[in-house]
């Protein structure tokens, strides 16, 4: 007899241990109407805003209006089962999703559910989407630097640990791309990513995902999303879970790197909610309170102070913006709430300066005091160079005979321009951007020809990953400049070595033409 | 914007409620609303003729006479309000407001008893007592339902709330501990 009785019979007590004979009271409403998402249901006098109610067949539903006569109830999943007299039982809980160490390397939806198909996740505990940011004793100010590996981000518009920087531009100018590279970029830095995708084509995410496994980001990076196909309200709190999850690491002291892609769609999902649920519309269509709905969610990131632990969650929400008006709705918003912005212009996207920051309108607000000293030295005069270079370039056009000062100007300009450039998915560590920026700043560059400079800024990271590497460990370790001299002397060594192109006009341009069409393929 | 018919009927419920409550006529106005009720809820025609543009108000006065002939001043005042701002549709629903807020200030409690097996007074009276304790009332009225798929024990529904204490309900926990 292979059964037996006993062990059969410890196994259900077991799984009996958490039944309790009581009573079972509930309290119920019901469904006066269903549709586009939503339901209203009569009764349920004591429910509370956001409290989470059954709908029965495993469907839940968030109170988002308390009436005279009813609430107004958004139906987290799908409503096709849900039918007018269904009764509805509220629950006493307010939304919660699953925290922990297991949720890295996922893929799960708003509601924490796995969407990989790698098996259910093992959660440390559940927290409530919506949280209280932290206060104002809380708090520190930001001093640790996050590096996006960009260049021209790290160096004109730095960003620190617990900060909020939006990215803004138009659609196709690289704003995901920016937001990847810099979650590539934190690879061996003790970083948490959280990726989320709000309304975007699965297909892209899958794209993203694939990118992020194929560099081996996946070991610390959860993506949270919420595709198109699937209910607006799944689309509205995908950003304030994905904030959960990170506050999770927050408090226990580690830093978290949180990217919202992007808030445009999540307001659009909340306009919509909004109004079936009949509240009223204000400017663009948008409910009264969508500057809260995305300020309460901004706020959540911070810096901790070092009693709680000195942990932060750095957030780069991402806004889309139409045929680059700034002054819309979403975006002055977004603005005000954020600590800077990135700006993307699709001009010069479509000019071949990728990524097409335009150093113009960008800023960080409070990254200046995060930037290693190093990086600080080399970048101080890029800002008006460029500023004056984009003011000289328009005269340049007219080709008439320029004095040697604008002339240098301009050349010094083109340069910067050329330096900052950079293919996707490179990320440069901060002391090899620091190294380019120098020989920049201090004219190595002026004499080499501008088609050359993306050969010498290769040639001259691997002279010093091979002669020099000390001189490199010691920005990495102190973030000071090392011994002026010392730099100057390895750069002319390896000038000596670096053979300038042939001028051959026709060799030239195909050679950036090259360039041109793989930046455009790997976009 | 017109208001919805519940948010309407509430407020005739408690115009109704205070008029009563400031005469010392709570009772008696009470019981003929009562009866008012019973005499539209079972002609539903005549609130459709009554609502209707096409009839004369000679007529409708006409057909009414048999109810406001012998009927107090608070009632022919109150049929003369709904007809004249239209709600007869919603006199069912006025009437009922009026019971609930009736109820509430007298502590009366309506509840729907499920109950597997048909209870001998003995079993009312006690659970009438023990919810009445329960929710603070002063009078328990059960509407009982004999109910046998709870297999045993009963179920009580009181407004929004709903105690469940049968045993379907024990077995479904059960299995859901079971099966997760």
């Amino acid at each position: 007899m292979s059964i037996k009785a006993e062990e059969i019979s410890a196994l259900i007590k077991q799984q009996l241990q958490g039944y309790k004979n009581e009573l079972d009271v509930k309290e119920t409403g019901i469904v006066t109407y269903v549709g586009d998402g939503i339901a209203r249901a009569h009764g349920l006098e004591n429910a509370l805003s956001g409290e989470l109610l059954d709908f029965g067949h495993g469907v839940f539903g968030m109170v988002q209006n308390l009436e005279t006569n009813d609430v107004g109830i958004m139906i987290l999943g799908d409503d096709t089962n849900i039918r007018e007299g269904d009764s509805v039982k509220r629950t006493g809980r307010i939304m919660e999703v699953p925290v922990g160490d297991d949720l890295i390397g996922r893929v799960v939806n708003s509601l924490g559910q796995p969407i990989d198909g790698k098996g259910s996740i093992k959660a440390d505990g559940h927290a409530a989407i919506e949280h209280k940011a932290p206060g104002v004793m809380e708090r520190q100010s930001v001093f640790e630097p996050l590096q996006t590996g960009i260049k021209s981000i790290d160096s004109l518009i730095p960003i620190g640990r617990g900060q909020r920087e939006l990215i803004i531009g138009d659609r196709k100018t690289g704003k995901t791309s920016i937001a990847i590279d810099t979650i590539l970029n934190q690879k061996d830095q003790n970083m948490k990513c959280i990726y989320v995708a709000i309304g975007q084509k699965e297909s892209t995410v899958r794209a993203q995902v694939n990118t992020l496994e194929k560099y081996g980001a996946m070991d610390y990076t959860t993506v949270i999303s919420a595709g198109p196909s699937e209910p607006a309200s799944l689309l509205y709190i995908a950003p304030y879970a994905g904030a959960t999850m990170g506050e999770y690491f927050m408090h226990k002291g580690q830093h978290v790197l949180i990217v919202y892609d992007d808030l445009s769609k999540q307001a659009d999902a909340y306009r919509e909610l909004s109004l079936i649920l009949r509240r009223p519309p204000g400017r663009e269509a948008y409910p009264g309170d969508i500057f809260y709905t995305h300020s309460r969610l901004l706020e959540r990131a911070a810096k901790l102070s070092d009693k709680l632990g000195g942990g932060s969650m750095t957030a780069l929400p991402i806004v889309e913006t139409q045929a680059g008006d700034v002054s819309a709705y979403i975006p002055t918003n977004v603005i005000s709430i954020t600590d800077g912005q990135i700006f993307l212009d699709a001009d010069s996207f479509y000019s071949g300066v990728r990524p097409a920051v335009d150093a113009g309108t960008s800023v960080s607000r409070v990254g200046g005091d995060a930037q290693v000293k190093a990086m600080k030295k080399v970048s101080g005069t890029l800002r008006i160079d460029l500023a004056s270079y984009h003011e000289l370039e328009s005269f340049a056009q007219f080709g008439s005979d320029l004095d040697e000062a604008t002339q240098a100007k301009l050349n010094r300009g083109a340069r910067t321009v050329e330096v900052l450039k950079q293919p996707l998915h490179s990320p440069v560590p901060v002391e090899k951007q620091v190294i380019i920026l120098y020989c920049l700043t201090h004219g190595f560059l002026d004499k080499v020809a501008i088609d050359d400079i993306l050969r010498y800024q290769q040639e001259i990271f691997a002279f010093f990953d091979n002669s020099h590497k000390e001189l490199l460990d010691e920005i990495a370790k102190t973030g000071n400049l090392p011994d002026e001299s010392k730099l100057n002397a390895a750069i002319k060594e390896f000038e000596q070595t670096f053979e300038p192109s042939k001028q051959d006009d026709g060799q030239k341009s195909t050679t950036s033409n090259q360039d041109q069409t793989s930046a455009t393929s790997n976009d | 914007m017109t208001l919805d018919s519940l948010s309407a009927a509430k407020k005739y419920a408690k115009a109704m409620f205070e008029v009563l409550s400031d005469s010392d006529d709570l009772e008696t106005g009470y019981a003929d609303l009562q009866e008012i009720r019973k005499i539209f809820a079972a002609n539903p025609k005549l609130i459709d003729v009554l609502d209707d543009m096409r009839v004369s108000d000679d007529q409708k006065k006409s057909l009414l006479t048999p109810i406001t002939t012998n009927a107090s001043d608070f009632i022919n005042n109150f049929l003369k309000v709904v007809a004249s701002y239209r709600r007869f549709p919603d006199i069912l629903t006025i009437i009922d407001q009026f019971q609930n807020l009736y109820e509430n200030d007298k502590k009366i409690v309506r509840a729907d008893l499920y109950s597997a097996t048909e209870l001998d007074n003995d079993q009312r009276d006690r659970l009438a007592k023990a919810f009445e304790k329960r929710v603070g009332a002063a009078k328990v009225i059960f509407n009982i339902k004999v109910d046998k798929s709870l297999i045993g024990g009963i179920v009580i529904k009181s407004s929004d709330v709903i105690i469940d204490g049968s045993v379907r309900t024990r077995i479904n926990k059960v299995k859901e501990l079971l099966l997760n």
